[in-house]
């Protein structure tokens, strides 16, 4: 039988890693948008959130899988059709794994509006996604304003409305 | 090597062999990653309209109350 000593330096090493290794998972970070850097899916560049400050950005987390998010695009078209003279960005990612899953989507749902992916998960991970899809109102000095989880067609109407406010009159 | 009291061993041994176990603790699946759970392959019932037929009828020839899941010879006797 192998007598551990639990006072031995490698011991106590051990109990640390052990901790460290229940507790890291834990960690999070406090600003998101800087976190964040999606692929654009259209040019592929890495993008830089933080650029979309002094704009009102409606940021939102689609995956192609999830059919309230195909039911959310037409809402995100007309947003952006109606509001961006306005001084709306809109900025739609996609949480799928593989990119081919998101254009096929694109192809059946087309969207007027940028279009980014983040196969990693850490821009979801960042943020606090709870459900899919997720959208945030982030304002103009990069705070984030508003969450909606999920989405249904008679949400639209409230949304707009939180949006057109902001707008109007800026936080 | 110094000498240790038995029940100190017994639970670093205990620790040693439940820490594996912590692997286990980040199994929760994120709202993001449900991809693959959403492909229709891995529908528990793919026949989700035939097989409501199936109960139905199940139902209706063996049973007299209760529905699907209860037995009886359809004479509402037994």
């Amino acid at each position: 039988m192998i007598a551990i000593n639990p006072n031995t330096r490698p011991a106590r090493l051990f109990v640390m890693a052990a901790f460290l290794l229940t507790s890291a998972t834990t960690a999070g970070a406090s600003t998101p948008l800087a976190g964040c850097h999606p692929v654009s899916l259209e040019k592929g560049e890495t993008l830089d959130l933080t650029t979309y400050r002094g704009h009102l950005l409606y940021l939102d987390f689609w995956a192609s899988w999830c059919p309230p998010c195909r039911q959310s695009f037409p809402f995100m078209n007309s947003l952006h059709k109606q509001l961006t003279a306005d001084g709306l960005a809109i900025l739609a990612v996609s949480l799928d794994e593989n990119p081919t899953d998101a254009r096929a989507f694109l192809e059946q749902v087309p969207a007027g509006f940028p279009i980014a992916i983040d196969t990693s998960g850490k821009c979801p991970e960042l943020f606090g996604v709870e459900g899919m899809p997720t959208s945030y109102l982030i304002g103009r000095d990069g705070s984030i304003l508003y969450r909606h989880t999920g989405f249904k067609p008679s949400d639209a109407a409230e949304l707009r409305e939180r949006i057109v406010k902001t707008l109007d009159h800026p936080e | 090597m110094t000498r240790t009291h038995p029940s100190i061993r017994s639970l670093v041994l205990a620790a040693l062999l439940l820490l594996p176990l912590s692997a286990c603790q980040r199994q929760e699946v994120r709202p993001w990653e449900r991809g693959n759970l959403a492909k229709p392959v891995m529908v528990r019932d793919p026949g989700a309209q035939y097989n409501a037929l199936v109960e139905h009828f199940h139902a209706s020839k063996e049973t007299t109350s209760g529905g699907y899941g209860l037995g009886a010879g359809g004479c509402g006797c037994d």
